[in-house]
């Protein structure tokens, strides 16, 4: 992972660089993160974070994670890939209702009274709960009195820049540059 | 004057020591067991503390004098979020604690940011009503240079100021200490744990400089024998808190709700006097509502009776 923090003062960015690196690693995405730009200028006063992450799951179907099969008490649903595992029993629950979905084993899940057609065309969504825990992380490490924020969100990046004051022009575009910079690498 | 110490050392025969202290007129103030160790933090007139050293060195204890006993300071953190808090908020104040002090740990409700940070006047006087205070500032050199040392401005109390960059002298703060700005983890390093030291040194030299500045201008009882007569009244007996009463440089905290007590404590007899004559009464900032007692000094009293005695 690689952390790049640049701006006038240079005290100041070496503790963001730490607390970056400290607030990243405790987070529960840190191996998805690839890179992490932080531009601080105090005096302006903006603070712009960008994180790029790489390795990001597309939306999934069910039926391409797990294989199904019915049975008498319902569909059972064996998961192929495990890192699914806790986002699709979140949607089967969240479905179905936590009564009717029983997970029997670490890999195998079973659906009391719902067929396998039902579940067959649901979708998983990781990428949107990962850019949740992108933009937790970003609040956490820009400086809290920074409070008018302004993102900017695509696939594999979420960049923030926030200030205090209303947000100029200038600004934004940096904000955009370093947004778009990272886009291309 | 009385002195704070701390005694470390064995059980055995410690009682010796105990009795020593309260034959010199001194004051147990806390006394902690732990197997066979002891820890004891006491108060003893400045020019005893001789007899009681030659008592521990034959019991192989160690007696250490010890500034922040009897002291209550407030850390004072920007707010409550988790950008500065627990850490290095609670690591101030435990080591603190370690040293004898009391501690609150303050947040303020608008002190993030630069232009944007500001203190409210009940803030300031909640602050002022501890003996010194702590204060825990950002990363950047522009911000606590140019905004957040107004914060400090009208804040009367001895000031420590922390925070991220190096600065020789922060205008407003008594000691500036840098490289203790935002933490995320505990301070365990061998470099934070020197900071924390620092931090613990200048407070107490701060502490140290005000006992001599009350020294010069005696108060009219000392703040722990108020506290044993009050103890002995026995009202510090209807507050839940384990510790009912606080120990200050000038006075002490009585966690008691001012509008119920105040008329009962005031009327406390003190060497032949009303508590309420010889010291000020304040209702505290805290939600609380402490009685905070600050004890005049012996040049007000005189003061107020020859004026008394011009009058009639």
């Amino acid at each position: 992972m690689n952390i790049e923090v640049r701006g006038q003062d240079k005290s100041g960015n070496e503790s963001y660089k730490e607390i970056a690196e400290n607030l990243i690693s405790e987070s529960n995405i840190s191996t998805l993160i690839n890179k992490a730009e932080i531009l601080a200028e105090p005096q302006e006063p903006f603070f712009i974070i960008s994180i790029a992450t790489e390795g990001v799951r597309s939306t999934k179907k069910v039926e391409d994670i797990s294989i199904l099969d019915e049975s008498d008490e319902g569909c059972q649903v064996i998961i192929k890939d495990e890192r699914y595992a806790t986002d699709l029993l979140s949607k089967l629950w969240e479905e179905f209702g936590k009564s009717d979905v029983e997970q029997s084993e670490r890999l195998k899940i079973i659906c009391h009274g719902v067929s396998c057609e039902e579940i067959e065309d649901l979708e998983l969504e990781p990428e949107e709960e990962m850019r949740e825990s992108i933009i937790n992380l970003i609040w956490q490490i820009i400086p809290e009195g920074f409070r008018v924020r302004k993102s900017f969100v695509s696939n594999d990046k979420v960049t923030m820049l926030a200030s205090e004051d209303r947000l100029k022009e200038k600004w934004i575009k940096k904000a955009n540059n370093i947004h778009e910079d990272n886009m291309d690498e | 004057m009385y002195r704070f110490y701390n005694y470390e050392g064995g059980i055995y025969k410690s009682n010796v020591i105990e009795e020593k202290i309260e034959d010199l007129g001194g004051y147990i103030l806390r006394k902690e067991k732990h197997s066979r160790e002891l820890n004891l933090l006491f108060a003893v007139p400045e020019e005893d503390i001789d007899v009681i050293k030659e008592i521990s060195d034959e019991i192989k204890g160690e007696i250490k004098k010890r500034d922040l006993i009897g002291t209550e300071i407030a850390v004072v953190s920007p707010s409550i979020s988790r950008h500065h808090l627990p850490h290095p908020v609670c690591d101030i104040a435990e080591r603190l604690r370690r040293e004898g002090a009391s501690t609150s740990i303050i947040s303020t409700a608008r002190g993030v940011g630069r232009r944007i940070s500001q203190i409210t006047r009940e803030e300031k006087i909640m602050i002022e009503e501890y003996d010194a205070g702590v204060f825990i500032f950002g990363e950047f050199e522009d911000c606590i240079l140019d905004y957040k040392k107004d914060i400090l401005k009208e804040i009367k109390v001895p000031k420590i100021v922390v925070g991220g960059p190096q600065i020789k002298n922060l205008e407003s703060a008594d000691t500036y200490i840098g490289d203790v700005g935002r933490k995320t983890k505990r301070m365990r390093k061998t470099r934070e744990q020197r900071k924390l030291d620092e931090i613990t040194n200048a407070l107490s030299e701060c502490i140290s400089k005000k006992r001599e500045e009350i020294r010069e201008d005696p108060l009219s009882v000392s703040p722990i024998e108020v506290k044993r007569i009050v103890e002995e009244s026995g009202i510090h007996e209807k507050s839940d808190s384990h510790s009912p009463i606080l120990l200050h440089l000038d006075g002490l905290r009585i966690k008691l709700p001012y509008d119920e007590y105040k008329q009962e404590v005031s009327e406390i007899d003190v060497y032949g006097k009303k508590l309420g004559e010889i010291a000020e009464l304040r209702k505290s900032q805290r939600e609380t509502d402490d009685i905070v007692v600050k004890i005049h000094t012996e040049s007000y009293l005189e003061q107020v009776k020859e004026t008394k005695l011009k009058v009639s």
